[in-house]
């Protein structure tokens, strides 16, 4: 490649972020195709086009080896459509393109770095090849798998497929009863659909869904397991078929000529037709998918938080406007009026803004789906992710720090949480794990959750390690639950022998904690052994603007999120306890609260030192109570949060709470004051 | 002047290197390379910040930036005196910190060729002799190197 200037050609820009997307969109699209095991016609064509606009566009811009990779999976897959069936090789075929996307990826972030795109798929290439030469070699009709069929992609996933009346001479209907005490009905049903599957050019099940199905069980056991079949077979071999796996009480086999049994029929056929028109659209039911033909415009992060900066000094100029003393003295309604809607205006005006920036958690968390299904495979553990909540928007700096955590996560739920398939059998759970994903609204925060329900923590191996790593004194005894949690989150701990591909050096957790801190939130950790383990992680919605209460101690001005004031009163003298080593206490309503001096803590000279001449006002630190001892109360605003200059809140020590500063109405500055942090 | 010959490059350091404004402190007339001054302003409202190092004087709004501001007379150990409307506030900008250093006044931006530098040797060191990398002799004046880097290092926690 040509070394251009450092200023990045903007094509580049605009190559490299649509073929991420693009790639995106490819990853989506194979890992439902997975999921669901089959692929459909409009599967196929979304991928080939996929491939084919990054194969021009990666030729356009010299970048031959995304080029070739690119065209030799729209290779495979023109090849699959004119077979219109991926035939034998169904997990093989997703496994390349898979590869093939890691790797255009992989050359996209080189790029981005500035490096040389180098480096071939040598061996990937040769792969598709083999592929294609197994593909074109043998042109039968699938046996092995379930055919193909239009399923529209506005389907909802549980729905039966629409038959084909082609080969298969005999249809039946075959309706099947296991033994009472077989237990694990959907397993028994699979196999049998294993054992038949390859004597029918189509195949139907009802449930359909075997294995994500928490009710298929009690479905199979009053209903019995129904399959629908067309084949050569004659009925006799059939129910010998049948007969032959295991814990089968009954099996009745008829003739069927079946059709599609519900209402979906009618509309599948209606949705077919107005799918090819809608099949530019991404209809599932994640709609957050980006399809690129919805209206939609990529925006600069940079264009943003200039947008950002601005609307907060409007807000601060308006606010300035409203509150300057002379200002207010004027006797002019109409002045008054006009400020007044100017400031309902830059609120709405600033309510927008903040939402530009949002974006709904649901990409962070379908990334994590790639990952399960990797590590699932590596690990050989059957694990199903469970995702709600995804529509949640948080600020796009909060979701750009939260994927590395929760990668993390993800990860150490299904090294170390979840227990291999025969351990959770033994232990009456299913084989399939839960990995669980939930993102929620709470207050101005944000909630999310990864939970799992494997093995759980092991608090005597956490408290033997910390003690190892000198984290706790051996003797103590009484420490609580979450406190001995929370130790793993300490850099270096981890209770693994051997550290291995995917965890055991101890720096994960540490890495989230960091990630998490760096955004303002908030992770705990909980457990019950054998159940699982829950790891919640609060993020503050608003990065930005919050409203506050402005105090004054002495001669500089505090501000306290209004969210965690709960009270402010003026203490009466017979209220105040002081203890024998000199803290200051108050009473309210019967509780005892702790008073914290701001003018002492923070070395301010003020006249007011009297508790009963200034105010309290209790505030929450950390799920206690404390009261904090300032002049008076000034006012409440809206204040636009600007962090301290790193060169400062260098110098402050930890437990200062001074968390941010901002500019008030009247031009000066005030800190602001993370309660939880005192 | 020296002849800048077939350079070609209009980078913006280059041209500024040797480039140096001077201010007045106390007795001394002191040097700071100019690539890393952004602006100089006069003496404004400045707000106090709790429990920092006492050299730092406060924090000051500049046009809605939050600035830390440094009074150079404290850290480099010399009497203070108090503000008036002279007194000046460089702003600099190393490193993406941005800091404003309280001097004198300032003097003048000029070019100091790498060659007058000397090395600063003083037979008394004195606290200001930490941020004092060399010394140079223009016109029977001595000016007084100084580096921004020393002046904001070393002052926080973290390396």
């Amino acid at each position: 490649m040509d070394d251009f200037s450092s200023e990045r050609d903007p094509l580049l820009d605009v190559f490299i972020f649509e073929t991420n997307q693009l790639l995106e969109q490819l990853e989506d699209i194979m890992l439902e195709v997975e999921k669901d095991d089959t692929i459909s016609e409009e599967h196929i064509n979304e991928i080939f086009r996929i491939m084919h606009t990054i194969k021009g566009s990666a030729s356009m811009m010299s970048y031959d080896s995304v080029a070739v990779v690119a065209h030799k999976i729209e290779d495979l897959f023109f090849k699959i459509r004119e077979n219109k069936s991926v035939g034998s090789e169904f997990s093989n075929v997703c496994d390349v393109v898979f590869e093939g996307g890691d790797f255009i990826k992989g050359q996209m972030e080189k790029i981005q770095n500035g490096e040389e795109a180098a480096g071939t798929a040598d061996s990937l290439i040769q792969r598709i090849t083999d592929l294609l030469a197994k593909m074109s070699g043998t042109d039968e009709p699938p046996k092995n798998e379930i055919q193909l069929e239009d399923k529209p992609e506005s389907a909802p996933k549980q729905e039966d497929y629409a038959p084909k009346a082609e080969s298969g001479k005999n249809k039946f209907a075959i309706t099947i009863f296991f033994d009472d005490e077989c237990k694990m009905e959907n397993v028994r049903a699979f196999s049998v659909v294993n054992s038949i599957e390859k004597y029918c050019s189509e195949i139907l099940s009802k449930p359909k869904e075997l294995f994500d199905n928490p009710t298929c069980n009690e479905v199979i056991q009053k209903e019995g397991f129904a399959l629908f079949i067309a084949t050569d077979l004659n009925q006799q071999k059939v129910e010998e078929i049948v007969k032959k796996q295991m814990c089968v009480k009954s099996v009745e086999v008829k003739e069927d000529d079946f059709t599609l049994h519900s209402k979906e029929a009618d509309n599948d056929n209606n949705n077919k037709a107005k799918g090819v028109a809608e099949s530019g659209k991404a209809n599932t039911a994640t709609s957050t998918k980006v399809a690129s033909k919805q209206s939609l415009i990529n925006v600069n992060v940079d264009k943003l938080d200039a947008l950002m900066d601005f609307v907060g000094e409007i807000v601060i100029t308006g606010s300035m406007l409203e509150h300057n003393p002379l200002i207010k003295g004027i006797e002019l309604p109409v002045l008054h009026k006009n400020i007044d809607r100017l400031q309902k205006l830059t609120k709405e005006l600033q309510d927008v803004v903040m939402s530009v920036r949002m974006v709904p958690i649901a990409s962070v968390f379908h990334k994590m789906n790639r990952i399960v299904r990797d590590m699932s495979k590596e690990l050989n553990k059957e694990v199903e992710l469970s995702i709600s909540g995804e529509e949640t928007e948080v600020d796009k700096t909060v979701v750009d720090n939260l994927s590395d955590p929760l990668m993390h996560l993800v990860r150490n739920c299904m090294d170390h949480g979840l227990e291999s398939a025969e351990d959770r059998i033994k232990a009456g759970k299913p084989a399939k794990g839960t990995v669980s994903l939930k993102a929620m609204n709470i207050g101005s925060n944000v909630i999310v959750t990864v939970s799992d329900d494997g093995r759980g923590l092991d608090k005597d191996k956490i408290i033997k390690k910390a003690i190892e790593k000198k984290l706790i004194a051996s003797d103590e005894t009484d420490i609580s639950d979450k406190k001995i949690y929370s130790l793993i989150l300490a850099p270096g701990f981890s209770t693994k022998e051997q550290v291995t591909k995917f965890s055991g050096r101890g720096v994960g957790m540490d890495v989230v904690k960091q990630n998490i801190e760096s955004i303002n939130g908030g992770i705990s950790i909980d457990s019950e052994p054998g159940k699982g383990t829950i790891t919640k992680i609060k993020i503050p919605l608003t990065l930005s603007i919050i409203e506050g209460m402005n105090v004054a101690v002495g001669d500089l001005s505090f501000i306290l999120p209004i969210t965690s004031i709960q009270e402010s009163f003026r203490p009466k003298a017979k209220d105040i306890v002081t203890d024998p080593y000199g803290n200051e206490m108050i009473l309210i309503r019967g509780k005892c609260c702790n008073v914290v001096r701001l003018h002492e803590k923070y070395g301010i000279d003020t006249e007011v030192k009297n508790l009963e001449e200034g105010i309290l006002i209790t505030v929450e630190n950390n799920n206690k109570l404390v009261c904090l001892f300032v002049d008076r109360i000034i006012g409440d605003q809206q204040i636009v949060i600007k962090s301290l200059p790193k060169y400062l809140s260098d110098m402050l020590e930890e437990d200062c709470g001074i968390a941010g500063c901002t500019i008030l109405g009247d031009g000066g500055i005030g800190f602001i004051i993370n309660t939880n942090e005192l | 002047m020296s002849y800048i010959e077939g350079n070609n490059n209009l980078d913006d350091e280059s041209t500024l290197k040797d480039r140096y404004l001077t201010f007045h402190l106390a007795d001394d007339i002191l040097a700071i390379e100019i690539r890393y001054v952004t602006e100089i302003i006069s003496m404004q409202a400045i707000t106090k910040v709790p429990k920092v190092a006492d050299f730092v004087e406060g924090v000051i709004n500049l046009r809605g930036k939050i600035i830390p501001v440094i009074n150079i007379r404290t850290k480099f150990n010399v009497e203070k005196i108090d503000f008036d409307y002279q007194t000046n506030i460089i702003i600099v900008n190393y490193k993406d910190t941005i800091v404003g250093l309280i001097i004198d006044d300032v003097d003048e931006v000029l070019t100091i060729p790498h060659e007058d530098i000397s090395d600063y040797n003083p037979e008394r060191k004195t606290e200001q002799d930490n941020y004092i990398t060399g010394v140079a002799k223009i016109n029977n004046d001595v000016k007084l190197i100084v580096s921004c880097k020393k002046i904001l290092d070393g002052d926080s926690k973290t390396v």
